[in-house]
């Protein structure tokens, strides 16, 4: 029993030093390639990251980050390089610059606007006076009325 | 109704109906494009260049060498089943513009192996003009090609102008290549 306690625990330390061993050995670059593949959409997918897809064009875009980082390219140069290649699509957040304001500032405008709306009738709401029927009643009006 | 409330409650209804017209008006808008094309980042910019070994022989094919003509550049694949919808087209294309010197065609074969795409050309019929490998898709990354076919257009001074995505009609090509004929003629 002792040695098959043992034996358990050493087996457990070994797995949680390869776990330790693979994060030590993920290089600097892997770090790059994750952070500048996932600024990224792959242009075969739907909605799906360059890091997150499978598709064999992705996989080639990323040999190409992976390439570039090793010349010593450095990250916006590397987004720069595909959005050169394929529009302000390939970018997973859009640039803020005239082209795109509209669709930065719309989400904003949009909810300031239904605020506003809420506000507004909200307060017309509670400011129209009930009608007559529903109005409070004081105690010695409900103890006289019919019901 | 609060004075407050009767201020702003046209204002609103306006506001929603200058909304409203605005969504109809670029519906209308969207009911006039034409779905196959897609706007590409690269026309008015300059063609990448490329340095490919043949389809057909263990030359070269580069850009260079077509420098001051107008180039139509046509990536496909004998995976590609719009390719061979349009590959009579681009048969006839490339016998029509043989004797034009001012206009050149070229084939990208995308991510293809040498082999299918060969046997692919024996059974539909050869190019009338080369074809270049680009087995890891590096081209097509570098203009930006989502999926075949794409056919771009490149004028002399090595500027893309048009790019077609999609099976190509003869007279497509014909409209992109208006200017080079006005040229030649």
């Amino acid at each position: 029993m002792r040695f098959l306690s043992a034996f358990l625990l050493c087996t457990l330390m070994l797995i949680n030093c390869v776990g330790a061993g693979e994060l030590l050995n993920e290089a600097p670059n892997d770090t790059r390639l994750k952070i500048i593949a996932s600024q990224l959409r792959c242009p075969v997918c739907q909605g799906e990251s360059l890091f997150d897809s499978h598709a064999a064009l992705a996989k080639e875009m990323k040999l190409i980050i992976r390439e570039k980082i090793a010349n010593g390219v450095s990250d916006q140069d590397i987004l720069d390089f595909f959005q050169q290649r394929y529009g302000n699509y390939v970018l997973m957040r859009p640039a803020f610059n005239s082209t795109y304001a509209l669709l930065w500032i719309a989400p904003f405008a949009f909810m300031f606007l239904a605020i506003i709306i809420f506000i507004i009738k909200w307060r017309s709401h509670s400011q129209t006076p009930l009608p007559a029927d529903h109005q409070q009643q004081s105690p010695e009006q409900q103890q006289n009325s019919p019901n | 109704m609060t004075p407050l409330s009767s201020f702003y409650s046209p204002l609103l209804k306006s506001v929603g109906l200058a909304a409203m017209l605005a969504l109809l008006f670029m519906l209308y808008i969207g009911l006039w494009r034409d779905p196959s094309h897609i706007p590409s980042a690269q026309i008015g910019h300059m063609a990448q260049t490329f340095n490919l070994s043949k389809l057909s022989d263990d030359n070269f094919i580069a850009l260079e060498d077509y420098k001051g003509k107008w180039v139509m550049l046509n990536f496909w694949a004998s995976w590609c089943g719009a390719c061979r919808t349009e590959h009579a087209t681009l048969v006839q294309a490339g016998k029509d513009f043989a004797n034009t010197p001012n206009i050149a065609l070229i084939g990208i074969n995308y991510k293809d192996q040498k082999e299918k795409a060969l046997r692919f050309l024996k059974r539909l019929g050869a190019f009338p003009y080369p074809s270049g490998q680009d087995p890891r898709g590096r081209t097509g990354i570098d203009y930006g090609v989502y999926g075949l076919p794409e056919t771009y257009f490149i004028n002399p001074e090595g500027k893309i102008f048009f790019r077609h995505v999609g099976a190509i009609k003869l007279e497509q090509i014909k409209k992109a290549f208006a200017p080079a004929l006005k040229g030649a003629s």
